[in-house]
């Protein structure tokens, strides 16, 4: 039986002919006039491209699937490595410390950048920030007169103003924040902001959301100023925040200050994304049936030879370096 | 995702969630091998379609060109098997509650989504979850596994493809159970 208006091109081939295309424009290859002729030329080549597409930013949405929650089955946890030796600057002092090689000292006015536009005059001076940053791997601290404390962990960015309240800005990265009794603080991420009073905070941006763990003091978020009591941690998203408590969770959430990363049975895809943070030659599956092992223990961030040793001895993962220095996990 | 224009984006949040019920009404009207092909069709429609943001009920819109295109093709056709026939003649009943539905992305969609990267073939999967999962640009890709950037390309295209299929066929499974013969509209009085 003939059907004259059907595809000449069988459907098949388009999701082929799409999933081509955008693997070259992710890749930065394909012409990007080419495509989008390609794509104009042909409604049923939209359609195509538009579900290649939703395969695409799904697959994105792995990468956050929130492994965390579920219990580490038995056998797969309990690689336990002994903990680095304690930090010395959990006190309120923020002293400079030389525990970490790799942590630097920051002070205001010393190697941070003033973001001012043209002109020196007071004006000008009045509407800048005070910034700070960190690298892979590095950690630094930044004190701001006597009335906030800042430690910033592995690629943070933040900004940071004077003023009642004091705001500060998380661009990316993760914070601890000490604030001092009589000081408010307004901290200000892509998510939507948070009032703090007089406390210590941790905030880590995670993608297009910010995370907020009170640890002692207490805040509101947002323009409804929800209600941040002591001990919960909100998940702030496009203006929105959703709570949860867990005391266990406090734990983990400073374990960085000391250089240690607590794992208790998160997914092997997890733990890397969580060790990669540190490192500037970053560790990858090379076989994807081992990304859904379970890993608990406590590691040091700054060497992740321990860790690595513990994947070879309990689950026979072979470690290899590729030629850019990256480390390559394959079953052995 | 730059390469995306507006309705591309409507289309991922407002239409393509409910392929399920696209891909079982297609097939009520003309067999489960020719659906897709015909949903396909009327994604093509909707992406041609000027005013997309006036559609107030994507999910309805949609499943109304299934039903016209159906009736198109069989018109076409010479020989119609009345099964179809009957279906189509009771089918704006089927359908309970137009865009009640909520169709999200949840954790056992995601992990759905897992298991078909490992299903891949083993480079393949590789690449995909390098890419995705763990983040690596395509060239950290090439150097870390010692091949050509061309090579991380078609590994990634083909992997997607095989997954954009995979859930499609999966997008199917739900709705087999509807009966395949509406009961008919009317009954003969006795």
């Amino acid at each position: 039986m003939p059907e004259n208006s059907r595809p000449d091109t069988p459907r098949v081939d388009l999701i082929e002919v799409a999933a081509k295309w955008l693997a070259g424009l992710d890749a930065g290859t394909a012409d990007v006039r080419a495509f989008e002729a390609w794509r104009e030329a042909d409604a049923r080549h939209a359609a195509a491209f538009a579900q290649v597409a939703g395969t695409w930013s799904d697959l994105g949405e792995l990468r956050h699937l929130p492994d965390g929650a579920a219990p580490a089955p038995l056998g797969l946890s309990g690689l336990a490595a002994p903990a680095p030796e304690a930090g010395t600057d959990d006190g309120p002092e923020f002293s400079p410390t030389t525990r970490n090689s790799r942590r630097r000292f920051l002070r205001t006015g010393l190697a941070l950048g003033a973001v001012a536009l043209g002109g020196a005059g007071v004006t000008y001076r009045a509407a800048a920030r005070d910034s700070a940053s960190t690298g892979v791997g590095e950690s630094g601290k930044v004190a701001c007169g006597s009335a906030m404390a800042i430690d910033l962990n592995t690629d943070s960015r933040i900004y940071w103003k004077e003023g009642e309240p004091l705001r500060l800005w998380l661009e990316r990265g993760e914070v601890a924040i000490h604030l001092a009794s009589a000081h408010r603080l307004s901290l200000i991420t892509q998510s939507g902001t948070f009032q703090l009073a007089p406390g210590y905070y941790n905030a880590r941006i995670r993608n297009a959301s910010c995370e907020l763990t009170v640890l002692a003091g207490s805040g509101r978020f947002g323009a409804q100023g929800r209600a941040l009591p002591p001990g919960v941690t909100a998940l702030a998203t496009a203006g929105k925040a959703s709570l949860r408590k867990d005391a266990d969770e406090l734990d983990r959430v400073t374990a960085w200050r000391n250089g240690t990363l607590i794992l208790t049975g998160e997914s092997l895809d997890y733990a890397l994304s969580e060790m990669n943070r540190y490192l500037e030659h970053k560790i990858v599956i090379g076989d994807p049936g081992l990304s859904r092992l379970r890993i608990g223990g406590t590691f040091a961030t700054a060497n992740p030879e321990e860790f690595l040793e513990a994947l070879r001895t309990s689950f026979a993962i072979r470690t290899h370096r590729d030629a850019a220095g990256g480390i390559v996990l394959t079953r052995a | 995702m730059s390469w995306l224009r507006d309705i591309d984006r409507w289309f991922l949040s407002e239409v393509l969630p409910h392929a399920s019920a696209y891909r079982a009404r297609a097939a009520r009207f003309c067999g489960r091998d020719e659906a897709d092909d015909l949903v396909q069709e009327a994604y093509a429609r909707v992406l041609d379609s000027n005013d997309f943001r006036s559609i107030q009920s994507p999910r309805g819109f949609v499943l109304t060109i299934v039903r016209n295109l159906a009736l198109e093709r069989l018109r076409r056709a010479n020989v119609v098997r009345i099964d179809y026939l009957a279906s189509l003649e009771v089918l704006d009943l089927v359908d309970p509650s137009p865009d009640a539905f909520t169709v999200s992305s949840d954790r056992s969609e995601l992990r759905q989504l897992l298991l078909l990267i490992e299903q891949l073939p083993p480079q393949c999967g590789r690449v995909l979850h390098m890419r995705k999962i763990q983040g690596m640009s395509p060239v950290q890709i090439a150097e870390a596994l010692s091949i050509s950037l061309s090579t991380v390309e078609k590994h990634i295209a083909k992997g997607l493809a095989l997954v954009t299929r995979a859930r499609r066929d999966d997008s199917a499974r739900p709705e087999v159970t509807c009966p395949k013969i509406p009961v008919p509209t009317r009954r003969a009085s006795t």
